[in-house]
């Protein structure tokens, strides 16, 4: 039991310290900025497909259920602004952030965790390049650039969807549909960018658990196995606990 | 094409995606009336306002002409003192209008609306318009028709 806390004190004392060797990084003499343009692709434009597919049916689901429940108080008027603002503020860097842990957060571990039981990081660190400026901070600030992205991207679609319910399948008016989020109800500079700030932590936290955890692998197959599901698992649950304490910080 | 050019291609249309997705949900929104240094400041008493939160909008005709920045009680008198900016300088409103707190449907949110009067005069930056109408409070209304129908039975 006490092994069990202390060992709990630990890990979160070398994983401060490796974000803080990640982020000092950058200012070593050099950006590798090829490295870092293949992991944006790796992690933003590779994740586009899943998160266009995933936009589509949350704003379908969101948009039905309170369809169903904005009819019952005749609040229909207000549909949009409902769903854009669940959609902006919660739903879109949340689900978008948990989606990438999946799918990113699991390759990145497992990339590192091989490189790692391979010796090819000791090899890098041999020929004087810091594995924390080559292999690292490329990952963790395309995490952090992507995510945005990602999210500006699932918003504008999950919007379309909702409209598509509403309008196309509902018989809705097209204006009564658009109105209230032009008219003062949602803000660009509230509701949107809040979930950018918030998907750019979460991208943070994604990969640098993800490297964190694939960097201590354990020797051996399961060493492996264990890293790349302790990345997925830890950073789901950051991004669910990270989300309520940004959440009241920002609005 | 060479693998370095596909991937040059794919981020470049990626961040393009980006800026669209940005400029639509730009356009599709609405803003934050631009708050600061812009407009001038008035101020209103009111007995009850209800529901009326900073950044609720001020109407006038209902056009949204601005916002409510500050909302506190008077030590002496108890009654609200609502604080708000009008945007436009330009815009000058005359010392005989009424100003309510009214609401945006039934589920709507509280807003500020200025019927404007007929006077050659105009209110003063940081001035008070004197002539208000507090928010309906429905529970108020509620037990007013429920004393009424108590009373014709």
């Amino acid at each position: 039991m006490f092994d069990f806390l202390i060992n709990i004190f630990v890990g979160m004392g070398r994983f401060i310290r490796f974000i803080m060797s990640i982020m000092s990084s950058v200012v070593s003499p050099y950006l590798w900025v090829w490295q870092t343009v293949v992991q944006i692709n790796m992690i933003g434009v590779g994740s586009l497909f899943l998160i266009c597919i995933a936009s589509i049916f949350i704003g379908l689901v969101f948009t039905f259920q309170m369809y169903m429940i904005l009819n019952k108080f005749s609040g229909l008027s207000q549909l949009s602004s409902v769903v854009a603002f669940g959609i902006f503020r919660e739903l879109s860097p949340v689900v978008t952030g948990l989606l990438i842990a999946g799918r990113v957060g699991s390759t990145v571990a497992a990339e590192l965790s091989q490189l790692r039981q391979s010796e090819q990081v000791d090899s890098l660190l041999m020929w004087g390049i810091s594995p924390y400026a080559y292999l690292m901070l490329p990952r963790f600030l395309a995490g952090i650039v992507c995510l945005p992205v990602l999210v500006l991207v699932f918003d504008a679609i999950s919007i379309y969807s909702s409209w598509a319910y509403a309008v196309l399948l509902k018989g809705m008016e097209n204006q009564i549909f658009w109105n209230p989020l032009l008219d003062g109800n949602v803000f660009f500079e509230q509701d949107v960018l809040y979930g950018l700030y918030k998907s750019m932590f979460f991208g943070g936290l994604i990969i640098s658990v993800a490297l964190f955890q694939g960097f201590y692998v354990k020797r051996g197959v399961s060493g492996m196995a264990q890293s790349s599901t302790k990345a997925v698992v830890y950073a789901s649950l950051g991004i669910l606990a990270m989300d309520y304490l940004l959440s009241q910080l920002l609005y | 094409m060479k693998k370095s050019h596909i991937v040059d291609f794919s981020v470049g249309a990626f961040f393009i995606l980006a800026i669209a997705a940005f400029f639509f949900l730009a356009t599709v929104t609405g803003r934050t009336a631009n708050s600061g240094s812009e407009g001038y400041e008035l101020s209103a008493r009111f007995e009850d306002v209800s529901g009326l939160a900073n950044n609720s909008v001020v109407r006038l005709s209902g056009v949204i002409i601005g916002q409510v920045e500050d909302i506190s009680v008077l030590h002496d008198t108890y009654s609200a003192m609502v604080r708000f900016r009008i945007d436009d300088p330009g815009l000058k409103i005359p010392d005989d209008s009424t100003i309510g707190v009214y609401t945006e449907g039934i589920l709507g949110a509280k807003y500020l609306a200025i019927i404007p009067g007929f006077s050659e005069e105009y209110v003063k930056p940081g001035q008070e318009i004197l002539r208000t109408k507090s928010a309906v409070v429905l529970e108020n209304l509620f037990s007013k028709i429920l004393l009424l129908i108590g009373t014709e039975k």
